[in-house]
């Protein structure tokens, strides 16, 4: 006789089956009786020091008495919001840092409106940021100040550096994708970093579009990891149903997750088209306001640091910057996660914030 | 992917047609359209630039000012002229000190480097001399 392949005990199958209703009904309870306003994000104390259109500047209240002199500007990426960094009391990339003595400012690019679809790059990098830039060299009286660029941050921040290599005094890139041609990432591909705008027409999309919509973006991000991001995530639901604080931190990450700005339309265009189709940022071509943006001028010392695991920003791509600065002083250190457990793993939040630091005071 | 594209691109199309029909009905209604919209905000985007320019402009002629004071005051005092240089007489001391410390002070204080109160981007040279000045 032939066995069926899958053996299935009716009997265990009706338990497991009684006892996941049960898990749903109990988290079905737990979840009724979570409110909105218990899902805060921001732990650390900020306060705004500057604005310009949309772009806040805050600066995190320092935690030390003598914070270390030279503070350190926090760039985020436009696709989502930037308090990640700091998003709970036990997983706040920010909250380590300000404790370990660092004095922490943060770019806020707000959520750009139809009337920002305009906006370029030129006006993200030489307007915003470097505004930015000059208010915290100015509250300090430095010449130069620390920039930590993530994520597509990063790639901002390493354009402002080779432009400004002379306000920069040391660069630490996380999860920054430098060369966009790694062909390991389906992000990469589907932007079309092999058949360029056959896969994405970045023009017509936004002729279409205007803004490029922050749930189409999700949309995309979703589906680089379809099961395991729109069905076996909330399936682990059920499991954590009946902690209530696992259900709050489940859905704190959610918000986060689902809180995407919409892309400026023309930033968005010149992203998509200089860095992800034509890869333009390693071969010294993009162009920032008329200015060529060349990665040799990135002379000071850079801390590179990225993720084993990351589907969004392959490790080959942020490997990549080694190649392309011109500094003698380079470091690379690499976490065994995803993209986002850079932020909210227990482990890294552990040992990046140090290293971090460490790296940071001996270059002082 | 080529397949992905495609259907990316026939939306888009769909959608960009879409807007030339709703168009034509909003201008036979006298409605504003999208595409006015659109160059609405890209004039108020354009003069935004501008205001920034300038902005930047102004903080860097402030900054230099401020640089040109700063080097101003701190160039030595001019000797005075010899005949007010002359010693007074023995019985009229007192007065003649007074005088003097009079003109001293009615010497033209260096003038302090306009200060920016705007949050916008201030140089750090123009902060330092502040901080010079005031001290």
């Amino acid at each position: 006789m032939i066995q069926f392949p899958i053996q299935i005990d009716p009997l265990q199958a009706a338990q497991e089956l009684a006892e996941l209703n049960l898990k749903i009904a109990q988290g079905v309870q737990t979840m009724s009786t979570i409110r909105d306003e218990e899902i805060q994000y921001g732990v650390s104390e900020k306060h705004a020091v500057y604005r310009e259109d949309k772009m806040v500047l805050y600066h995190f209240e320092p935690l030390v008495e003598q914070p270390f002199e030279v503070p350190v500007l926090i760039s985020y990426a436009l696709v989502n919001r930037p308090y990640m960094t700091d998003l709970q009391d036990n997983r706040s990339l920010v909250k380590n840092l300000l404790q370990l003595g660092l004095d922490i400012y943060l770019i806020d690019w707000g959520y750009p409106g139809r009337e920002d679809r305009w906006l370029t790059l030129d006006d993200y990098i030489n307007g915003y940021m470097d505004a930015a830039v000059d208010v915290v060299r100015a509250r300090h009286g430095l010449e130069q100040i620390n920039l930590l660029g993530i994520c597509q941050g990063g790639s901002f921040a390493l354009c402002y550096t080779a432009l400004n290599p002379a306000k920069v005094k040391n660069l630490v890139a996380m999860v920054t994708p430098v060369d966009f041609g790694v062909e390991d990432g389906l992000l990469n591909l589907w932007t079309g970093c092999q058949i360029g705008s056959e896969s994405v027409d970045a023009d017509l999309m936004v002729e279409a579009l205007g803004n490029i919509p922050g749930d189409f973006m999700n949309f995309g991000y979703l589906m680089l990891k379809p099961y395991q991001l729109n069905v076996q995530k909330y399936m682990g639901l059920a499991n954590i149903a009946t902690d209530r604080r696992r259900v709050q931190d489940f859905l704190r990450m959610e918000k986060w997750i689902f809180d995407s700005p919409d892309q400026a339309g023309e930033a968005w265009r010149q992203f998509i088209k200089d860095f992800y189709q034509a890869n333009k940022l390693i071969t010294g071509e993009v162009e920032i306001g008329g200015k060529q943006v060349d990665l040799a001028a990135i002379d000071m010392p850079v801390l590179n640091i990225y993720a084993d695991d990351d589907h969004l920003v392959p490790p080959a791509s942020s490997q990549a910057l080694a190649q392309y600065v011109s500094t003698d002083d380079y470091t690379e250190a690499n976490f065994p996660v995803g993209h986002i457990g850079m932020y909210v793993s227990g482990k890294v939040q552990r040992d990046l914030p140090p290293l971090i630091t460490d790296w940071l005071k001996a270059r002082k | 992917m080529r397949a992905q594209g495609k259907l990316l691109t026939a939306t888009m199309n769909y959608r960009i047609a879409q807007r030339e029909f709703v168009e034509i009905m909003a201008k036979q209604l006298d409605m504003p359209t999208r595409t006015e919209v659109d160059a609405a905000h890209k004039s108020i985007y354009t003069q935004r630039r501008e205001l920034r320019a300038l902005k930047h402009a102004l903080a860097e002629a402030n900054a230099r000012i401020a640089k040109l004071e700063t080097a101003l005051a701190e160039q030595p005092v001019v000797a005075p002229a010899p005949a007010e240089a002359v010693a007074p007489v023995a019985s009229d001391n007192g007065a003649a000190k007074q005088a003097a410390s009079k003109r001293s002070s009615s010497k033209p204080a260096p003038k302090k480097p306009s200060t920016r109160k705007s949050t916008t981007g201030r140089s750090t040279k123009s902060r330092t001399s502040k901080q010079e000045s005031e001290d």
